[in-house]
This record gives structure tokens, C-alpha cells and sequence, in this order.
């Protein structure tokens, strides 16, 4: 699964290199960000530039992994594509996440082209 | 053990496709992408084809998980059209009947300020009945039959 992590000043951002987050990956996507965020900062930023398609699953899967990361953390999103950004439109879950334009405008210390 | 057998059947002035797949997750994909190029290929444009995605993601994986319960052998068959009223689309399994032979009523749970309560499911069938007209479901023989079209107002 080609999700990756880069550690800022007071935040992990995690990039996910997958196309789709849906049933077929959604547990062990879930698993990854588990491993990747159980230490570090508290603010978790997932840059979701790269995922075309989300389903119910994998909405589910980001939802499990912020209420695991705790209400002591934060578990923010960037980039979400026209159709992700849809279904959490449709199913009111844009209400419930933070969700940035950009990961820069997420994590100052990330400029362009970084 | 993934196999998939795609026809492309022409009948009089319609065009549909019949795909006829295993019930596993990656099955799923390979048969959504297949269904997305055929869509194109009938001049339906990203935005539709992008809904019509999304939906045929939602009940084909409900079919994976609860018709068949996750056995990756059960069978499962998509049929797609373009009719009056726009997309056709025919899901049929032959797992488990639909629990109190009725679909789901597809309501989302209530948003409440508890960040324990936030609900992590219950979206998908709340997706398929926004997105879609005259969803059908049937129980013929061993069969189950979801229909639904895609409307112009999804």
C-alpha cells in the first residue's frame, strides 16, 4: 500500500499514493495510518491529492482512524478531489473534518514544490 | 480467483453490457473500471459516470459482504443499459436473500456533538437511494435482483 509519512515541527502529514480508498483496502489503510500516526505529533494531516475515489468503506476507515487517534489529536485532511469530496459533502461529513485546500495551507512549514 | 467475462451485446437500438465476476473486492474494481469505459463509450459524460461509479461501488460491495459474505466464489452478474430514462443498471447474486426481503432504508445517523457517537457506516445505502431512481430489488429463485437508473438530476 503505497501510503507514506513526513514528520513536520507539530505535525505528520501522511500522503496517500493510492488511487481509491474503498473496500478493497479500507482495513488495512486504516492499519497503515494506525502504524504511521501511533507516535509523533498530534496533528495528523492526510494529503488526499491523489485519491480519485472514496467509498463507504473507505469514509468509514477515516472516520474509525480519527476516533482511534483521540480527542486529544487532530486528525485533519487536504486536496480533496471533486468526487471525494462529494460523497462527504452528500453524506454530511464535510461538517465533521477540517479540510484544507492544500497540505501548505495545512502545515505552513511545506512550501511549494516541496 | 479472479475471472471475468465481458460480452458486449447489441440489441436493436439499445447497447448494453453483461459482466459476469467473482464476489471479491478487486473483482469489484476491475468491473467498475470496465463499466466506467463502456459508459464513456456510450458519450455519458465524467459527472454521470463518476455517480453512476460511486453507486454500483456501494451495492456491488454490499453484495461482496452481505449477499455473499465475503466468500469470493459467490457469483455475481452487472447488466448495463442506456434506455429511456437514462442508465440502466441490474445487479444479481446468487447469495443470501435481502434480511426481510427489503432494502435498507439508507438513513444517516444523527450528527451529535459526541466525538465517540460519529458514525463510522450506514453511508452506503444512504448513497444509493440519493443517487438513483426506481431502485428495485426482487428475490427470483435463488437470485437476487437490485435494478436502478441513473437519472439526469443524479
Amino acid at each position: 500500500m503505497n501510503v507514506e509519512s513526513d514528520l513536520y515541527h507539530d505535525a505528520v502529514l501522511i500522503t496517500v499514493n493510492e488511487p481509491r480508498i474503498d473496500a478493497a483496502i479500507a482495513v488495512q489503510f486504516k492499519d497503515r495510518v494506525r502504524e504511521l500516526t501511533k507516535d509523533g505529533p498530534d496533528r495528523v494531516v492526510v494529503d488526499m491529492s491523489q485519491v480519485d475515489f472514496l467509498d463507504s468503506s473507505g469514509l468509514g476507515a477515516l472516520v474509525a482512524t480519527m476516533k482511534q487517534l483521540g480527542r486529544e489529536r487532530k486528525f485533519e485532511l487536504a486536496s480533496l478531489t471533486p468526487a471525494v469530496e462529494k460523497v462527504f459533502r452528500l453524506t454530511r461529513m464535510d461538517s465533521v473534518f477540517t479540510v484544507y485546500s492544500h497540505k501548505k495551507d495545512a502545515i505552513s512549514e511545506i512550501c511549494d514544490g516541496a | 480467483m479472479r475471472s471475468l467475462k465481458f460480452a458486449m451485446v447489441h440489441e436493436f437500438d439499445q447497447t448494453a453490457f453483461r459482466l459476469e465476476f467473482r464476489s471479491d473486492p478487486f473483482a469489484v474494481r476491475d468491473a467498475l473500471a470496465k463499466a466506467r469505459v463502456a459508459w464513456t463509450g456510450w458519450g455519458l459524460g465524467t459527472e454521470t459516470c463518476a455517480t453512476a461509479e460511486q453507486v454500483l461501488a456501494e451495492v456491488l460491495n454490499n453484495v461482496v459482504e452481505h449477499a455473499h459474505q465475503e466468500d469470493p466464489d459467490g457469483a455475481v452478474v452487472l447488466i448495463s443499459s442506456i434506455k429511456e430514462g437514462g442508465l440502466h443498471i441490474e445487479v444479481r447474486d446468487d447469495g443470501r436473500e435481502m434480511p426481510g426481503a427489503r432494502l435498507p432504508k439508507g438513513e444517516l445517523s444523527e450528527l451529535t456533538d459526541n466525538f465517540d457517537d460519529l458514525p463510522e457506516g450506514g453511508f452506503g445505502w444512504f448513497m444509493i437511494r440519493t443517487l438513483t431512481q426506481d431502485l428495485t430489488y426482487r428475490r427470483v429463485g435463488d437470485w437476487n435482483c437490485l435494478t436502478f437508473r441513473m437519472g439526469s438530476d443524479s
